[in-house]
């Protein structure tokens, strides 16, 4: 049996509790049910759904794409080297979004350094595109992806790449084969956080991808416009983001950091 | 074994590691099995992974079947993958997430009629469904064994393949391990702390201590002939060291001892087999040379032989018989004399 | 994962008296201010509060001006759910009914226009002279949202000369609007005739659009619970005399 907590301790959980769940609760409180599927079935709704739903999935797989090498790189590395391309590689996760959607303009924008050589070289514009969508959510989404997957390849034994070599199979072969399969767990979470965290992304977004309807306009978007203009649809798009958000958490349980 | 066999692994194995420095050679001939053993921290898996090139040479270098595998300098060294070396690890480590079947053959190109051969010797037959973790320790130690083997591997490297194993485990492993090894034709090179395992395995013993190897010798001279106290308490015998002086050699508490060699001069080791050690209550007669009053500080009983460790005038271990231990009606702290043959005395030089 | 440096008890404790000293000083500074009223008004509208709150802490120094500026939907929002504000002055008269309607202000006072005007960016200057540049040419257009009074009018404007906004970003005020054609983000916008005027940069005019014929309003109204009546009378009042009016038609508001 687990040790009972000590009675202070249990008050002081249950408020906190109440305070983290108040907010949740007055939301739905505040949700017009019975005027649901009129307010979800609307043209603006179901855009902004469908694009969160794209970007969020495909930024998802980006942040997988560029977290998993970086993550590898990460575990090979100690000492300052080390914290310090920690400390860029997940900056984006503490940085104010609306910041990292500054810092992407002045890269990626139409006179950002890189945005102007691919504007000009081959007519790609990245801001006001679903494309642009996708770069600011991966943005914020990949550095869950780079914690959650050194954390697993730090707790892989290393003798298990010696036993791959020594049976033969090249670095590469022993990475796809041994190496990503044993730490498929991690890579789950990670993508699973960064897809909940790209759901959610509006500032970095907002930013950098402009609030363009049926374009760029993601679901949180919609309920920031919303807000003012249609309250009742703001609400209902919201339980949307609350729900899927809560599925995905319930989903990884425990799972938020791969088990040692 | 025969000596005229070539030599698989030749290798000078220089690895730094902060204060510790491993530096061994170490051989291996055609279809011989080495074992490699030594106290804890002396370097052992240090020196195998050397081998397998997961460690780079501080000196030294390595080379399989005539072909240079690494030279310490030189930037042609051929990676671990490509070695044609095969490791058993201690654990197994088997790959998790592959069933058995796909964990042998991992390593495999697609020879599953090799594959097949190895199942049978190996008594794993039945479990190529199964998944790492629904194996026993001594199952999963046989998988990892067929894993390495079906790679046919020129050398084959076991890092205390037996070591998760219960008693009855090991012996029936070690049988397995040992006869497929030895049809395999491969040579083999294995980390052990159990010297029943080496005596039982091993064609040739390797000991390295502290990074050095201190004696290289077949399984008989081992026993026979330890090189250091570090092995003569491995197979429990006496091991002194002292100065030489014609046929006497005197040791560090005074205590000299009569030998048949001649001609000593300088520091020596002297080994004495604890069943060459006789004892008695009264003091011989006929005064042997080397008899001493003792006592009887412990007396522990392995099946039909009691090692009695004595203290007197330095401490040395008799091996009797259990009759004799009745017989003679002796207890700890009973008073008895010790005598030993000059015959009956090892000298080796004393390492360095 | 790594060494992981454990900050000593010491060290938590000259952090915590370091968070109390500052939350601290933090409340005192809070509680010192004899009196301040607090105004919320349209972002166009701006430099010209910020000009008049200069002014009217010249005259009451004992009161200070805390400013609330966003779009005219974000605020009416705001006080919808309850915010506090002694002043409000929006850029639209229906967002002021909005509040009139459910009691929170009584008998606004027109203080202002503002009309339309579509802006290019400095980049494109030359190239883009009319609006039949900008409906013939695949440019990246910003507007306010449809639910801001600049963006209602903005979409009514859009429609009479058959611009297509429907890749338009919509930003949530006019000055978002304004700053994206200044730095070249987007290409052109839609925005007050005010903003073109305080715009720092070399920004396009489309003067031949007829844009400056679609025009609104800037009513202001003391709220019915304001606690400083007397104090946010006479910020209203400024608007009336010529420190007021000077400042409206200095950054390019008309006069009602």
């Amino acid at each position: 049996m687990t040790p009972q907590l000590p009675r202070l301790l249990r008050l002081a959980a249950f408020v906190a509790v109440a305070v983290v769940a108040a907010p949740l609760f007055s939301l739905l409180w505040r949700i017009p049910w019975s005027e649901l599927p009129r307010l979800l079935s609307t043209e603006v709704v179901v855009d902004a759904l469908f694009l969160s739903l794209v970007t969020s999935l495909v930024a998802a797989l980006l942040a997988l794409l560029i977290g998993i090498p970086i993550a590898f790189q990460l575990s090979r590395m100690t000492g300052i080297s080390a914290s310090t391309l920690r400390a860029v590689a997940t900056l984006p996760m503490v940085l104010p979004p609306v910041v990292g959607g500054a810092a992407l303009l002045f890269a990626f924008g139409r006179r950002g350094l890189i945005g102007e050589t691919l504007d000009n070289a081959a007519g790609l514009v990245l801001p006001y595109t679903p494309a642009g969508v996708v770069i600011a959510n991966a943005f914020v989404a990949t550095p869950f992806v780079v914690l959650t997957v050194e954390s697993g390849l730090r707790a892989l034994d290393p003798r298990y790449e010696l036993a791959a070599a020594s049976l033969g199979a090249s670095p590469l072969r022993s990475t796809l084969r041994v190496v990503l399969p044993m730490i498929r767990s991690s890579i789950v979470a990670g993508a699973f956080l960064a897809w909940a965290r790209a759901l959610g992304e509006f500032g970095a977004t907002i930013t950098f991808a402009g609030n363009v309807p049926g374009r760029t306009q993601t679901l949180p978007l919609a309920v920031f416009v919303a807000m003012e203009a249609d309250r009742d649809a703001a609400l209902a798009m919201s339980l949307v983001l609350v729900f899927i958000s809560l599925i995905v958490l319930v989903c990884l349980r425990d799972r938020w950091w791969p088990a040692k | 074994m025969n000596d005229q066999l070539k030599l698989l692994l030749e290798g000078r194995i220089v690895v730094e590691r902060g204060p510790f420095k491993l530096d061994a050679e170490v051989n291996v001939k055609q279809a011989e099995i080495v074992a490699l053993m030594g106290p804890n921290g002396a370097g052992k898996t240090t020196l195998l992974e050397a081998i397998l090139g997961w460690l780079p040479l501080a000196d030294g270098q390595v080379l399989l079947d005539g072909q240079t595998l690494e030279v310490h300098g030189e930037n042609r060294t051929v990676p671990t993958h490509e070695r044609e070396i095969g490791m058993v690890f201690q654990d197994g480590l088997l790959f998790p997430h592959l069933n058995v079947m796909r964990n042998i053959e991992f390593g495999t190109g697609s020879s599953s009629t090799h594959v097949s051969e190895l199942l049978e010797p190996l008594e794993i037959t039945n479990l190529v469904d199964r998944y790492p973790e629904e194996l026993s320790a001594g199952q999963r130690q046989r998988v990892a064994l067929a894993r390495t083997l079906a790679t046919a591997p020129k050398l084959v490297l076991l890092d205390e393949p037996l070591g998760a194993l219960d008693v009855t485990g090991r012996v029936i492993a070690r049988k397995l391990i040992g006869n497929v090894l030895r049809s395999n034709g491969a040579g083999a090179l294995v980390v052990t702390h159990d010297p029943a395992d080496a005596f039982a395995l091993a064609d040739r013993i390797l000991v390295l201590e502290g990074g050095r190897v201190t004696q290289c010798a077949p399984p008989d001279q081992i026993r026979t002939r330890p090189a250091t106290k570090w092995v003569a308490e491995l197979v429990g015998w006496n091991f002194f060291e002292g100065d030489g002086n014609g046929s006497l050699v005197e040791l560090a508490d005074g205590v000299e001892i009569a030998t048949a060699h001649r001609g000593l001069d300088g520091p020596v080791a002297v080994t004495i087999n604890p069943t060459a050690v006789a004892l008695y209550t009264q003091e011989p007669t006929g005064s042997p040379r080397n008899s001493w009053h003792c006592h009887v500080e412990s007396i522990e009983f392995v099946a039909d032989v009691a090692r009695v460790s004595l203290v007197g005038p330095f401490a040395i271990s008799a091996d009797v018989t259990r009759a004799a231990v009745a017989e003679l009606g002796i207890d700890t702290g009973s008073a008895v004399w010790a005598s030993l043959k000059a015959t009956e005395v090892g000298i080796q030089p004393l390492q360095g | 994962m790594g060494q992981q440096s454990i900050p000593s008890a010491r060290s938590m404790r000259i952090l915590l008296a370091t968070v109390t000293v500052l939350i601290a000083v933090f409340l005192n500074g809070c509680g010192s201010g004899s009196h301040s009223i607090r105004v919320f008004a349209a972002s166009s509208l701006t430099e010209v509060v910020q000009h008049l709150a200069e002014e009217y802490e010249t005259r009451y120094p004992n009161t200070d001006v805390e400013l609330n500026i966003a779009g005219s939907g974000t605020l009416v929002m705001q006080l919808q759910e309850g915010a506090d504000a002694d002043l409000v002055i929006l850029a639209s008269r229906s967002h002021m009914d909005q509040l009139r309607d459910i009691g929170l202000v009584r008998a606004p006072k027109q203080i202002a226009q503002n009309s339309l005007a579509v802006i290019v960016s400095p980049e494109l200057v030359k190239d883009i002279g009319s609006i039949d540049d900008v409906r013939r040419t695949a440019l990246q257009i910003a507007v306010c949202v449809k639910s801001s009074p600049c963006g209602a009018l903005a979409w009514a404007y859009a429609s009479s000369v058959g611009l297509d906004l429907s890749s338009a970003t919509h930003e949530s005020n006019v000055k978002a609007v304004l700053a994206k054609v200044e730095r070249d983000e987007v290409d052109v916008g839609i925005v007050y005739m005010s903003d073109l005027r305080t715009s720092r940069e070399q920004l396009g005019h489309l003067a031949n659009a007829r844009a400056d014929q679609y025009s609104t309003s800037y009513p202001l109204a003391v709220t019915t619970d304001s606690k400083a009546r007397r104090a946010a009378e006479n910020f209203a009042a400024l608007f009336a005399e010529p420190v007021g009016q000077s400042a409206l038609t200095h950054f390019g508001f008309q006069l009602p």
